[in-house]
């Protein structure tokens, strides 16, 4: 797509005056009537930029970033004005290039400041979860964190009211209920009846309820269903927890039969756990008629017998009653180390030996004074933020352990394990950073690391709210929602993990499907729940553009829109986002498709003005090259050809992809910048640029692998150092 | 126990809530106690909101013919304007100004994260106002909140908030009904063992903070000052002891828009009713969100029907959707109505604001708001129309003096609203 070959680095010098004889001059010419001083056209006046010398024209990096992208992306000059020869344009493209490859050359790479990063809900529920072993979720009632950038876990944009601060307490509360066993204390049973008519689920097939249970323990469910069957009907129902079956059963319906099955004794760890049921009449004997529906769901327990305290807790190897005056120091030392990702000082530790002692003053109780100590570890400052020291006004590398943690949670979204920690404590973490990454990635805690990033990078986060209107799309249910998550996730993770070319997620011979999803696609031969790689030889599919995932999430709720789908691709995989239209300039939408006209046609319209065709002409048509997906993402027969910019035409989705295969650069440039983004928490900003063209020089010369692209970023300079406040 | 739907959660209020400490707050019997501010996005289709005549006895347009019963209650205001929702060179973003300006008055910093800069909103002034005499400062709510991924216009999602604590700290509103009454009333079912845990636990985190902001850079010492003083305000609402209630809490966000609607109405009256707080801002949906209302015979996402260009079937949908927001709302005024307090009503004590920062949807413009305002005992059934560009701070800024907020003109508001409390 993009009009000239790949541009080579620092190859080609430029005299003084290539400024004055080759840009000014075209600038001036083909650019400055619409981008004059007066109501410049996007803001962007060319006059003050032309009169300038050169290197002070160059001090306004960001416009004349623009400037190169636009005239790069073949936008500028719009499609009707005159145009200059197509070397003269590559020119003015080459001086910007090289012009701050050598700027950036000659200073040291500014790494910038984080700011102290509130840890999100992922992170905290991970970091609590490998803190203490425990199988249980304490962020999952915390409110959405926001977005920055495209990301949640950016520490300009994380903020902590009273409202999320009583969470914390909250949260550390149940984990420290949780994890520090009290002797003799046992939770009564209880029993909790969902009624499906008061959870919003009335008469439906399925039900679900996130019940939290109060410790780990042995409980029973119970689903039962609502309506008369002709006699003798038979019905499937079935029960699950968090997606695993618990329970099923056939059900032949007579008047006075007991309309439900149960789970007699399943164990399920403390927290709150997702509890399903469904359930469907079998096709034989024949049934016409209402069908039947779940009337409610129920949970009863703990039960006695199930209940066995966790004694892990108690590192000093004491059974209770025998905890000497060392245990809590022997207990709370090292858990204050691993909550707070660093050595932790005498007087911390006062601190929290300070608390226990009076909690076990007013309680009289060991345990009860550890719970205290834990609650104060978990909504500790040094638990919550992640904030790292100035070491002088300069620029200066990070400490170890803050290494440590930006790795970990890099990687894992979770806090330095007992291996990473070592490495800080003896400051060897830093030259062994690469074996290090190259473990994390091995490891399953990685997963972590593509739920979110591959997540938000791809915006499949979103299928969880997303709504496509049930009348239209009945076949989309929170079951293929959840199988179109776990498709890209997969997928992602195979790049990752066998370290193939990053170009795989522009197109690739094989994806992951279970019988569900590959029905959707309607491919035959894959059958049963589990995901399995599939090879999609002859298949119109590969990539993430053709997951149902990207598809679904780049669509209106009602139909597909090529606007939405183009935009997603600039924004996420160019990283080229444009602007959102201008104030004075209603979106054209496909209103006309609804009464009837066609969508090419209505869009057509975004050509006649020069204002919209700057960006559309290139968003549209990528639209266009995925029309043969519908809004869920089921192949259909469509149009799908397009034209970019520079004549490059395509007619088929493949072909488009194959298009935009060609420019790995552009790809890995996106894409770098989106993860160093997520690797910082922080935007990446003009000054970024000089390490973001390292790590793209580094995939190139590596083949774009994947696990490149992750060394490159943990090697980067803003990976590894940090300005100090007040220095340049 | 069983789990309670919307439907139950309300009955005989007055009977179900003990009220500690309530009574002794007792405020003047003129004075309207509490605030409601309820945004309603994405703009209006306008002729069906606006009455078209002035004064009173005028017909109640479609939108607003669920208020019919309320007449005497609502008056509707036209012609104010949230300026500082205009791009002012900042290019296009009318979403995040328009949520972002419309309680603050002032003009968004364009920023996706780093130096994130608005003002203090009109519902924080008076939270910090009404902060010695309820336990709950302010309560945010909303029925779409921030969990879809992307970007918001180019600037930062955050900017998607109303309300603003300070000017680099927006209050993100919470969506689910469970967390609103855990927060409302969860204090009740705490024992007197948990209360001092928790009392010595932020004891010890208190000093830790202290500590550690004490020699950071700016930035991060602002985002440690922001856990203090959160630290701070749970402790002082722990010195107040909640009201206990009986009922339990709702189980968590119903699928359908009505039921979730309702249910955080349900909760703000009950919030209201308990004394738990005086300062409530609602969104009904986020700016340019994707919220869909299958149940108002609209499955398309809101915000894409808005650019409408005249489109009549597009029109059709919007007006729809904004008819719907406001019958929820009428459903709040009955409750309040019919929750007696003091001498009067729940809503004779209440001033409640329904508005929002974008007109005309398809403009996406920020003049002639959809405004409306209810309760406080203010003389109703009343359209008054105001002077091109007058900002809605200047609504605000009365809104604070008839709620007995002592403040001085905020944001860009120039002085009050005239002929809001008088005939006109």
């Amino acid at each position: 797509m993009r009009r000239f070959a790949t541009f080579l680095f620092g190859t080609l010098a430029f005299g003084a005056d290539a400024f004055l004889d080759s840009v000014k001059p075209v600038l001036q010419a083909h650019c400055a009537s619409c981008h004059g001083a007066k109501s410049p056209a996007g803001g962007l006046a060319m006059p003050a930029l032309l009169a300038a010398t050169s290197d002070e024209s160059l001090r306004q990096r960001d416009k004349w970033e623009r400037i190169a992208d636009r005239i790069r992306a073949g936008e500028m000059p719009p499609k009707g004005a005159p145009r200059p020869a197509e070397e003269k344009l590559e020119a003015i493209v080459r001086w910007v290039d090289s012009s701050y490859e050598a700027i950036d050359r000659s200073r040291p790479v500014d790494p910038g400041r984080v700011t102290a990063r509130r840890l999100n809900r992922f992170e905290y529920t991970n970091s609590v979860r490998d803190l203490l072993s425990l199988d249980m979720n304490p962020g999952e009632d915390f409110p959405a964190d926001p977005y920055g950038y495209g990301f949640d876990n950016i520490g300009d944009v994380l903020s902590v009211n009273a409202g999320q601060t009583e969470q914390y307490l909250k949260a550390a509360e149940r984990v420290s209920q949780s994890a520090v066993p009290v002797p003799g204390e046992t939770v009564p049973a209880t029993m909790h009846r969902y009624l499906a008519e008061r959870m919003g689920q009335d008469r439906q097939l399925r039900m679900t309820v996130d019940h939290v249970f109060p410790i780990e323990g042995v409980y029973t469910l119970r689903a039962a269903f609502y309506q008369a069957l002709k006699d003798g009907t038979r019905v499937r129902m079935r029960m699950s927890v968090d997606g695993k079956p618990a329970a099923e059963g056939e059900l032949r319906f007579y008047y006075q039969i007991d309309r439900a099955i149960e789970a007699p004794g399943v164990r399920v760890t403390a927290g709150r756990h997702r509890v399903e049921a469904t359930i469907s009449v079998l096709p034989d004997p024949p049934y016409k008629g209402t069908p039947p529906y779940l009337e409610y769901l129920q949970v009863y327990g703990p039960l006695a017998e199930g209940q066995s305290p966790n004694q892990r807790f108690f590192t000093c190897g004491h059974g209770a009653g025998q905890h000497g005056t060392g245990c809590a120091t022997q207990i709370l030392a090292p858990l204050a180390r691993k909550a707070w990702r660093r050595p932790v000082t005498g007087s911390e530790i006062d601190g929290l030996l300070g608390l226990a002692a009076r909690e076990q003053t007013r309680t009289g109780s060991f345990e009860e004074a550890m719970r205290s100590a834990l609650m104060a570890i978990l909504v500790s400052p040094h638990f919550l933020f992640r904030v790292e020291r100035d070491r002088g006004v300069g620029t200066h590398p990070i400490s170890n352990h803050e290494l440590a943690s930006r790795l970990s949670y890099f990687l894992w979204g979770s806090l330095p394990d007992d291996e990473l920690s070592r490495l800080a404590d003896s400051g060897k973490l830093e030259t062994t950073v690469k074996e290090q990454t190259l473990r994390m990635l091995r490891d399953p805690r990685s997963t972590g690391f593509v739920d979110s990033f591959a997540g938000q990078w791809l915006q499949t986060r979103n299928l969880s709210v997303l709504k496509p209107d049930a009348k239209l799309f009945s076949s989309f249910t929170g079951e293929l929602a959840a199988a179109m998550r776990t498709e890209t996730n997969l997928f992602f993770a195979e790049i990752l993990r066998e370290n193939r070319s990053i170009l795989d997620f522009l197109d690739a011979p094989f994806t992951y499907l279970n019988e569900r999803l590959a029905k959707h696609y309607g491919l035959a031969g894959v059958i049963g729940e589990e995901f399995r790689r599939v090879d999609l030889d002859g298949v119109q599919r590969g990539g993430v553009l053709t997951q149902g995932s990207v598809l679904t999430v780049s669509s209106y709720p009602t139909r597909t829109s090529p606007v939405i789908r183009g935009k997603w691709i600039l924004d996420n995989l160019l990283n080229q986002p444009p602007p959102p239209p201008p104030p004075d300039v209603p979106a054209l939408e496909e209103q006309g498709v609804a009464s009837g006209g066609s969508m090419r046609q209505q869009l057509e319209k975004h050509r006649s003005s020069a204002a919209c065709a700057a960006c559309h002409t290139r968003m549209d048509p990528l639209g266009f090259g995925l029309e043969n997906y519908d809004a869920i993402g089921r192949w259909r027969e469509e149009d799908a050809s397009g034209e970019l910019p520079g004549g490059v035409r395509f007619a088929t989705p493949a072909e488009m992809k194959k298009i935009l295969r060609a420019d790995p650069d552009v790809f890995a440039r996106a894409l770098t910048e989106k993860m160093l983004t997520y690797a910082l928490g922080r935007g990446v900003e003009l000054r970024d640029r000089a390490a973001v063209r390292q790590i793209v020089d580094r995939l190139r010369a590596n083949g774009y692998r994947m696990q490149e692209l992750i060394l490159g970023i943990v090697e980067s300079e803003p990976f590894r150092k940090r300005r100090g406040e007040g220095g340049a | 126990m069983t789990r309670l739907s919307r439907r139950h959660l309300l009955q005989g209020v007055g009977a179900a809530i003990g009220l500690p400490w309530l009574e002794a707050m007792a405020a003047p019997a003129s004075t309207p106690k509490r605030l409601i501010v309820i945004y309603a996005p994405s703009g209006k289709i306008m002729p069906h909101w606006t009455p078209s005549a002035k004064g009173t006895g005028f017909a109640f347009p479609r939108t607003l013919a669920s208020l019919e019963k309320h007449r005497s209650r609502v008056t509707v205001l036209s012609g104010l304007a949230a300026n500082q929702g205009n791009a002012l060179g900042d290019g296009a973003g009318d979403h995040a100004r328009a949520a972002s300006s419309y309680l603050t008055g002032v003009h968004p910093r364009k920023t996706e994260g780093a130096d994130i800069r608005c003002g203090v909103s009109m519902d924080q002034i008076a939270a910090t106002h009404f902060a010695k005499s309820t336990r709950i400062p302010s309560l945010e709510i909303t029925c779409e909140d921030s969990r879809q991924v992307g970007s918001c216009d180019s600037y930062s999602c955050v900017y998607q908030s109303i309300s603003w604590k300070s000017e680099s700290q927006p209050m993100a509103p919470e969506m689910n009904p469970r967390t609103v009454f855990e927060r409302l009333f969860g204090d009740a079912t705490l024992t007197p063992g948990q209360r001092a845990a928790r009392r010595s636990v932020l004891d010890l985190t208190r000093t830790e903070t202290t500590r550690l902001s004490r020699d950071l850079g700016t930035t991060d010492k602002r985002k440690l000052e922001e856990y203090l003083t959160a630290i701070r305000e749970v402790e002082t609402r722990m010195d107040k002891a909640g009201p206990s209630i009986g009922t339990a809490a709702p189980a968590g966000i119903p699928t359908s828009y009505r039921e979730h609607a309702r249910l955080l109405f349900d909760l703000s009256a009950l919030a209201f009713a308990s004394g738990s707080t005086r300062m409530i801002t609602f969104m009904l949906a986020r700016e340019g969100g994707l919220q869909t209302y299958p149940e108002a015979g609209v499955p398309e996402a809101h915000h894409s029907c808005t650019h409408h260009r005249g489109d009549p079937e597009l029109m059709e949908k919007v007006a729809k959707i904004n008819a719907f927001h406001v019958e929820q709302f009428t459903y709040f005024l009955d409750k309040m109505q019919a929750t007696a307090d003091g001498e009067g009503t729940l809503l004779d004590n209440t001033l409640a604001l329904y508005g929002a920062a974008i007109g005309d949807p398809n403009a996406h413009d920020h003049n002639n708001l959809p405004t409306l305002v209810a309760g406080g005992k203010l003389a109703g059934g009343r359209h008054l129309t105001y002077a091109k560009n007058t900002p809605v701070a200047n609504l605000h800024l009365s809104l604070l003096h008839l709620a007995g907020v002592p403040v001085e003109p905020f944001g860009d508001a120039t002085g009050r609203l005239d002929y809001l409390t008088g005939l006109a």
